[in-house]
Formats: structure tokens, C-alpha cells, sequence
């Protein structure tokens, strides 16, 4: 039994004390591992990374009941910096870079926390090996840089943290396929050469049970469904709703697609 | 010519300190994204705190000073504790309006604990004047012009040179995001207005030394938003430069085209540029330009 | 919001945009008018003198409302707008001996033309940058009617003007004052309030709420930005023609950056981007003012230990503080703790709609 790093028990979460987003979901990530978390929009894919990360007290959102255990530490109710300090280091959607800073800056803005100078530019030399294109841009605004580029600089600031979990949402959004998989061929490696666990979450099911060690499906603030990636990929429900894929493997024409309602049988 | 050139170095040393003015509104604008209208009421609010201690309470000013700057960094924390902490993420709107907010109850503060009548500020530098060849300064006003260069190359390291000073610059760009990365949003802001009061109380030290101490001298304040706008709202070094121009020309206005104006253009020369920038060049000489993604 | 009594439907179009909608709502507007007509026989002198002051102010807040509640743009110059506005119209009693009809309007028309000019840098700077150049506005008007010949604004002397005549009538009464004023705030609400459910308001409110999605949408910003200052403008223009009228006396010191800000202070309370806020901030601001200023030399007898100006000046404290707890605590103003109460009253004894 491998040791877990980061366990959600039961948690609930709600928004303005009345939209409940979370009801009750229970996640285990292991460390050393990559746990996706899957789903459609609006099933709480983001509001659990966010809940972990503790970056919803602005938003007016709290963690009713449950537990949020890192490394034996209730910290469902800690502070973003303390968190972080812990060596929980969310990137958030939507590719939020410091606009006004250059590339460099971001980056070392992300490792604000650490004293040692020594290895944070240690770190920086890393960082710009696994994003040649990073070092390239070192002095660009960050505001002008592309989607990709953008999400590589995030990606690249949260190494710069020395993190032993990511909290990863949605890398790939917006972004051209090709791009995607370099950026998911970094996280891959990064997992396996500097052992740092992930949660990751994704609506490009592919890919990511491609790099995945374990899944769950989320739908309505649930987990409806949960197996290693190899499980997962071969799930009839995930193949159909998720794959486009009908039960042959073959792709599925959206025509087919009947009884949508009947066979999503997790809802409710 | 040599009163021209006394007038434009009056201005000169003037404009110095509307920058230091105007760099506490730029750096609680960069560390937090709040455009602090209430800046004239921060410095006359740090005057009288220094009026306090060293004329009410008789103190010797190597007691007073280090005391009235505590008490305004208390201030600054307690400004953030009350109402700024409630408003991080709400919009630009609420943020401007809250100043406003603050611009009333600090003054209706001041009116009511030291009354609306003005009062003698004590003397901080010898109220004797320096004697440079033919030209004459203000000793206080001429020392605090030296000051400020040293003021503006500390916050200048500060604020661009170190990863602290990154970790404001983010808060302002992105307090969401910022805080994702662990920085403290709360201390960032907390810091700034500390800064801010701080900065204020030093500009009022210079300002008001020997001179009368009301809360009508808040309306420095006003001529310090130009400044801060024209050097750009994120830019440490802007802000001299800016100082400068709008001291001098303020100064060169009062001297030569204020007998034909009923003794107004200089009054209106800082708001006239500021128009013009704000038209030509809203972030200033040296600010950010905004950066729109729809 | 929009919550209307059980039993309410529309089989038209045109009965869902109409103003009022049940029997009750005209029956209280009418009570209300009746109310409004015989105030000024019913209530002390001191107090019809009160609302007058508070209708003029009114108009002037409503205005604030459309340009910066309703449509987002930051305003801190209402009351140099309102300035113009009373300068207008003095002087074109004055010098054109127009009759209050038409220099009341002309005076709106004075101040919505300098709002427009005041407006205009909108359309490069938006949020902050606007509320810097407004209060230019407000800085450079004093010095503006202070350069310009006597003749036209009476320079640093102010203007004195003769009171309102409809015929051989002259409205110098306080009730005929009161009159007048109320008038004019009550045409000026009414116009306030079919505004915000207009094809123009509501492009008001998205130019508010995301102008680069408003202009995606094919909102002319250049239109509306320029419109929302001028109805502001006006608005404030028509409380100055209305105050010109009240006072007999203009002069530049009427109007500070001390009041727009005041003004600011009463939309915020109010509830931004309800005509119905307005109406509510004025009235609680002014009213809060009023009873200090009534209560100052009472309750300054009763505690001579803390002053005679103390009660005075504790006015800006508590406003200052009142600003900023509704911002924290009740962003969207009395308005719509109006709204809240109003609701549950309604459907009441049931907590759930």
C-alpha cells in the first residue's frame, strides 16, 4: 500500500451558503503519483483543486464538512500562503500570468517562499530545460506572449515553488494539440524524475489518462466513477460519453448517441 | 533672469515633494490596485499625529518622530484590517468609492480631535533660510528635496529589484492568482498602506514644518494625483520626474501668468496636464500599458 | 427584484413594459402625489424649507445615478456640472430675461454640454483614470467662471437673479418655492425612472457591466459613454437652474469637490444603479445632516464637555464610516435592503418563493 499524500473525506463545499458544489466527494492521491480528477463543466473538477488550495474565501465559498488531509494536516480551513508554504502549489485555469512582468520575473516570482538563493536558480536552469522556448522569451512581457507559452510560464512558475504536490486545472485549455502534448510530456517527466505527485484536472480525457496513474469522474458534485487510468480508458460510459468511441472502439458519430439520458445512469 | 531661475529651482524642490506625495499613492496603487484618493487626508492626518506628540504632548522630536511614525504604521495596518482585507477580489468601482469613503472620515477625524482652526506646525528644520549665491530656499523644503532622491532610489531597489517587491507587484496585477502562489494579499496591502502613511508623514514633515497645520492642506493631495498620473500609476522613477515638471511649471505659472489669470493658472496648470495626459497618454510617461485580452 | 403580486399576468408585451402595474401601485403613487401637494400646508416651515433643499438635491443625485450607478463611469464633478447648470441659468434670466421655463432647461442644456466635455477623455480611459478627470472638471470650474468676463457669470461676485414669474405670479413664497422645486424633482424622477427600463438604459447598464462585450454586442460606446454624461450632466444642470431659483444667488463657492463627493456618498448609501437609491440616499444623507445640525446645539447643552463643533464635524465620521460599512457590508444599498424587506413582506408567512 503505497502512503498518501493528500486524502478529501467527504468534503462539501458551498458557495455563498447556498449552492452546494461539493457533496460529499472522497479523493486519495498518493504520493508519486498523477491523479486526474475528470468531468463535464460545472461538476466541481476546479472548485475541489481550488478547495484544496484554499483560494475560495474571496468567493464567498467554505468547506461545510469533511476533511481536506495533507500529511496527517487538517488544512481545510489554513490559510493560501500557509498551503502553499506546505508544498501544495496550485495552477490555476485560465493561464494566469503577471501580465505587466517579464518572463523571468514571473518566474521567480513563484519562488517568493524560498530563502535559498543557490537553488532557486538551480531550479530556474531546470525550469528553462524542460521549456527551452521559456528561456528564449526570458525577458518578454508576459503579457504578450502566446496561449501556450503562457501556460508553459504557469506551469514553469509553479516548479520554481519546489512543489511536492501540483495542483494542475485544465492545462490544456484553449490550447493546439500539439502544444498540449509537449506540455503534458513535461508533467509526465517531471513526475517521474523529481517525484512530484499531481492532481490534475481535465476535460481532454485522452490525454490525460494517458499520463495518469488514477482517475475520478466527477458529475454534479459527485464522484460517480473511480480506477486506474487502464479502467477507466476501457469503461464503456467513458468510452461514449467521454472518448467519443462506440463500444467497438471505432469513433462514435454524434447521431448514435441515443438514450444519452438512460445510459448516463450516474445521475442523480 | 536670476529670479527665473530662483522661481524654477523653488519649483523644482516643490515638485520633489509632490513625487514624494505622489509615490505613496503610486506604491499603494502598485501593491494593491487601489487608486487612494484620500491621500491629501493621509499626509495632513500624519502632520497632525506629529503635531500631537511633539506640540500637544511636549515632547523632544528625537521621541516624537520615531513615535508618530510607529503610530502611523498602526494606522496603515489598521486601515487594512478594517476595510481593505473585507474588499479583496470586489471591483475597481468599490475600491475608488471606499477611498472616497476613507477621504470623509479621516477628515470628520481630524476636524473633530484637533477642531477645524489651523494650529502652528513645530519647526522640524530650522525655519532659517539657506543662502546658495544670489538664490535663497526654504531649508526644510531644500532638505527634504535631498531626501527624496534617497527616498526614491530605496523604494526604486525595493520595489523593483527584489522578489518582495515582485510578490506586491503581483498583488496588484492578480490578487486571485497572487494568492495561489502563496503570497499573503493581506500583508501585501497591509505593507502598502503602512508604506503610504509612512511616505505621507515625511512629505508632511517637510511640508508643514513651520508653517500652519489644517486639514484645509489636504488639498496637496490633489495636486499629487497629476504628478502620480503623469509619471505613470506603477513607476518609482517617474514619479521625480513628473514632480519636477509639474513643480516647475506650477511655479513658472504663479511668477508670470497669474497676474493676467486672477491668480489661477497655476492653481489649474497640474489639472491641465493631467487632462492632456489622460487624452494622449493615459499611463502616463513611464506606467504599464493596459493589456487587453477580450 | 422584479417580484410582483400573485395574480399579475401579462398577455402583451405592452402591459409587462408599462410603469405600474396593479391597481395598489396607482393608488399609492396617487397618495403619494396628494401627500407631496399638501406638505407644505401640513408641516412646519423649517421642514418644507428641508424638502425643498433635499428635491433640488435629489435631481442633482439622480443624475449622479445614470452616469455613474447606471452606466459605471466615475463621476466626481456633479457639482461643478450642477454649477454650470445654476451659472446658465442666472445668467440667461439675467442677460436674456428668459422666464424660469426655459432657463431652468437651458441650464440642463449648459451643463450636459461641459459633461459631454468632461466626458469625453471616457472614451480612452476608463474606471479611475475617469474619476481623475472629472475632478479636473471640478478643479478647473471655479477657475473657469473666475477668468471669464463678469458680464456673463458674474466672475468672483456671483450672480444675484429675480424670482420665478408664471404670468403676473411670483414664486417667492416658501411654499411656492417648494412648489417649484418639487416639480421639478418629481418630472426629473419620472424621467429617471422610464429611463432605466429603455432601450437607452439598458445599454447603459451593459456598457457598466462589460463595455467590450457591450461593444461586441453593437453598443455604440461612443454614443452612450458621451449620452450617460450628458443625461448626468443635465440632471445636475436642472438642479442647479432649480437652485438658482431657490437661493436667488449663485457663486462659485456653492459648488466644491466637498459636495460632488457628498453626492458620491449618497448614491453609495443609496444603492448604486437604482433610480429608487437615489431617492433613498438623499433623502437618509440629508436628512442624517439635517438632524445633526437640529440636534447640535441641543445635544451640545446636554454634554458641554465635548464641544459645541463636535457634533458638526462628526457628521463627515459618521458618513465616512456609514460609506464605507455599505460598501463592506450592504454593496447594493438601501435600495436593496428596500428590495429585501419589500419581498418578504410579500410573500409572507412563507420564508421560500
Amino acid at each position: 500500500m503505497e502512503k498518501i499524500m493528500l486524502r478529501l473525506e467527504n468534503v462539501e463545499f458551498m458557495f455563498n451558503g447556498i449552492i452546494l458544489a461539493l457533496k460529499g466527494i472522497s479523493i486519495d492521491v498518493p504520493t508519486g503519483q498523477i491523479i486526474t480528477l475528470l468531468g463535464a463543466n460545472g461538476a466541481g473538477k476546479s472548485t475541489t483543486v481550488k478547495a484544496i488550495g484554499g483560494l475560495l474565501h474571496v468567493e464567498d465559498g467554505e468547506v461545510t464538512d469533511g476533511k481536506i488531509i495533507f500529511e496527517g494536516k487538517q488544512i481545510e480551513h489554513m490559510d493560501p500562503t500557509d498551503i502553499v508554504k506546505m508544498g501544495i502549489v496550485p495552477v490555476m485555469d485560465g493561464r494566469r500570468v503577471m501580465q505587466h512582468m517579464n518572463v523571468e520575473q514571473n518566474l521567480l516570482l513563484g519562488s517568493h517562499l524560498r530563502k535559498d538563493m543557490q537553488k532557486v536558480r538551480e531550479s530556474l536552469v531546470r525550469v528553462y530545460q524542460y521549456f527551452p522556448k521559456l528561456k528564449t522569451l526570458k525577458k518578454r512581457t508576459a503579457g504578450y506572449l502566446s496561449g501556450g507559452e503562457q501556460q508553459m510560464l504557469v506551469t514553469g512558475r509553479a516548479i520554481m515553488a519546489n512543489p511536492r504536490l501540483m495542483l494542475l486545472d485544465e492545462p490544456s485549455m484553449g490550447l493546439a494539440p500539439l502544444v498540449v502534448k509537449e506540455i503534458f510530456t513535461v508533467l509526465h517527466q517531471l513526475n517521474q524524475s523529481e517525484k512530484i505527485t499531481m492532481l490534475l484536472v481535465e476535460q481532454n480525457v485522452r490525454i490525460a489518462l494517458s499520463i495518469a496513474d488514477y482517475g475520478y469522474l466527477l458529475e454534479n458534485g459527485r464522484i460517480v466513477l473511480h480506477g486506474s487510468s487502464q479502467e477507466l480508458a476501457s469503461n464503456e460510459d467513458i468510452k461514449e460519453f467521454y472518448l467519443g468511441l462506440n463500444l467497438s472502439g471505432g469513433r462514435k458519430s454524434y447521431r448514435e448517441v441515443k438514450h444519452y439520458k438512460r445510459r448516463k445512469r450516474w445521475l442523480g | 533672469m536670476i529670479d527665473f531661475i530662483q522661481y524654477a529651482f523653488d519649483g523644482f524642490l516643490i515638485g520633489l515633494l509632490y513625487a514624494m506625495i505622489a509615490l505613496a499613492f503610486i506604491v499603494i496603487y502598485r501593491s494593491s490596485r487601489i487608486l487612494n484618493l484620500a491621500q491629501g487626508e493621509v499626509v495632513v492626518f500624519g502632520g497632525f499625529i506629529v503635531f500631537q506628540f511633539a506640540t500637544i504632548w511636549n515632547m523632544p522630536l528625537w521621541l516624537a518622530l520615531p513615535l508618530s511614525f510607529i503610530c502611523v504604521i498602526i494606522l496603515g495596518f489598521f486601515i487594512e484590517r478594517g476595510i481593505f482585507r473585507h474588499l479583496i477580489g470586489e471591483s475597481l468601482f468599490t475600491n475608488v468609492m471606499v477611498t472616497i469613503g476613507l477621504m470623509i472620515f479621516l477628515r470628520g477625524i481630524m476636524l473633530m480631535v484637533w477642531g477645524p482652526a489651523p494650529k502652528l506646525f513645530p519647526n522640524i528644520v530650522s525655519g532659517v533660510p539657506v543662502n546658495i549665491g544670489p538664490f535663497i530656499f526654504s531649508r526644510a523644503i531644500l532638505y527634504g528635496g535631498l531626501l527624496s532622491f534617497v527616498i526614491f532610489f530605496v523604494f526604486y531597489l525595493a520595489l523593483e529589484k527584489t522578489r518582495w517587491g515582485l510578490t506586491m507587484t503581483a498583488v496588484a496585477e492578480d490578487p486571485v492568482c497572487a494568492q495561489s502562489l502563496g503570497i499573503s494579499v493581506k500583508r501585501s496591502v497591509a505593507y502598502a498602506w503602512a508604506l503610504g502613511f509612512v511616505l505621507s508623514t515625511i512629505a508632511a514633515l517637510i511640508f508643514l514644518s513651520g508653517q500652519s497645520i489644517g486639514f484645509l492642506a489636504s488639498s496637496i493631495g490633489l495636486v499629487a494625483l497629476p504628478v502620480a498620473l503623469l509619471a505613470g500609476m506603477e513607476s518609482i522613477w517617474g514619479a521625480p520626474l513628473a514632480g519636477i515638471i509639474i513643480g516647475v511649471g506650477e511655479a513658472l505659472c504663479k511668477a508670470y501668468l497669474d497676474d493676467y489669470t486672477n491668480g489661477t493658472m497655476s492653481e489649474a496648470f497640474p489639472f491641465i496636464i493631467m487632462l492632456i495626459v489622460l487624452l494622449i497618454r493615459p499611463q502616463g510617461l513611464f506606467g504599464w500599458k493596459i493589456i487587453e485580452r477580450v | 427584484m422584479a417580484v410582483l403580486p400573485c395574480g399579475v399576468h401579462f398577455s402583451a408585451y405592452k402591459e409587462a413594459k408599462s410603469f405600474l402595474h396593479t391597481p395598489y401601485q396607482w393608488t399609492s403613487l396617487i397618495i403619494l402625489f396628494i401627500f407631496l401637494l399638501l406638505l407644505p400646508f401640513i408641516l412646519p416651515a423649517k421642514l418644507v424649507s428641508m424638502m425643498s433643499i433635499m428635491a433640488i438635491l435629489l435631481v442633482v443625485v439622480l443624475g449622479l445615478q445614470i452616469t455613474t450607478g447606471l452606466s459605471g463611469q466615475i463621476n466626481l464633478g456633479q457639482s461643478a456640472f450642477m454649477g454650470m447648470g445654476a451659472f446658465a441659468t442666472a445668467s440667461l434670466a439675467i442677460n436674456f430675461h428668459l422666464p424660469f421655463w426655459l432657463s431652468i432647461p437651458g441650464g440642463g442644456l449648459a451643463a450636459a454640454l461641459l459633461g459631454i466635455i468632461f466626458g469625453m477623455p471616457a472614451l480612452r480611459v476608463k474606471g479611475f483614470y475617469l474619476a481623475l478627470t472629472t475632478m479636473a472638471a471640478q478643479v478647473l470650474f471655479p477657475l473657469l467662471i473666475l477668468n471669464l468676463p463678469s458680464s456673463w457669470f458674474g466672475s468672483s461676485m456671483g450672480l444675484g437673479l429675480e424670482p420665478a414669474k408664471i404670468g403676473s405670479y411670483v414664486i417667492q413664497s416658501r411654499t411656492g418655492l417648494y412648489f417649484l422645486v418639487m416639480g421639478g424633482a418629481v418630472i426629473m424622477s419620472f424621467f429617471a425612472f422610464n429611463l432605466t427600463r429603455s432601450r437607452t438604459g439598458r445599454a447603459l447598464v451593459a456598457l457598466r457591466d462589460n463595455d467590450i462585450v457591450a461593444e461586441i454586442m453593437g453598443v455604440n460606446l461612443f454614443y452612450y459613454k458621451t449620452l450617460a454624461f450628458a443625461i448626468g450632466a443635465m440632471f445636475a444642470g436642472i438642479g442647479g437652474g432649480l437652485w438658482a431659483y431657490y437661493l436667488r444667488f449663485v457663486m462659485v463657492d456653492q459648488f466644491t469637490l466637498w459636495n460632488s463627493i457628498w453626492y458620491v456618498g449618497m448614491v453609495i448609501v443609496g444603492g448604486t444603479g437604482s433610480i429608487l437609491g437615489a431617492i433613498f440616499g438623499t433623502f437618509a444623507i440629508h436628512g442624517l445632516e439635517e438632524l445633526l445640525v437640529t440636534l447640535g446645539p441641543w445635544l451640545s447643552e446636554a454634554f458641554p464637555n465635548l464641544g459645541g463643533t463636535a457634533w458638526f464635524t462628526g457628521m463627515n465620521v459618521v458618513l465616512g464610516g456609514v460609506i464605507i460599512l455599505f460598501l463592506i457590508f450592504e454593496p447594493k444599498g438601501l435600495a436593496h435592503r428596500w428590495s429585501v424587506i419589500k419581498h418578504s413582506f410579500r410573500i409572507w408567512p412563507y420564508p421560500y418563493l
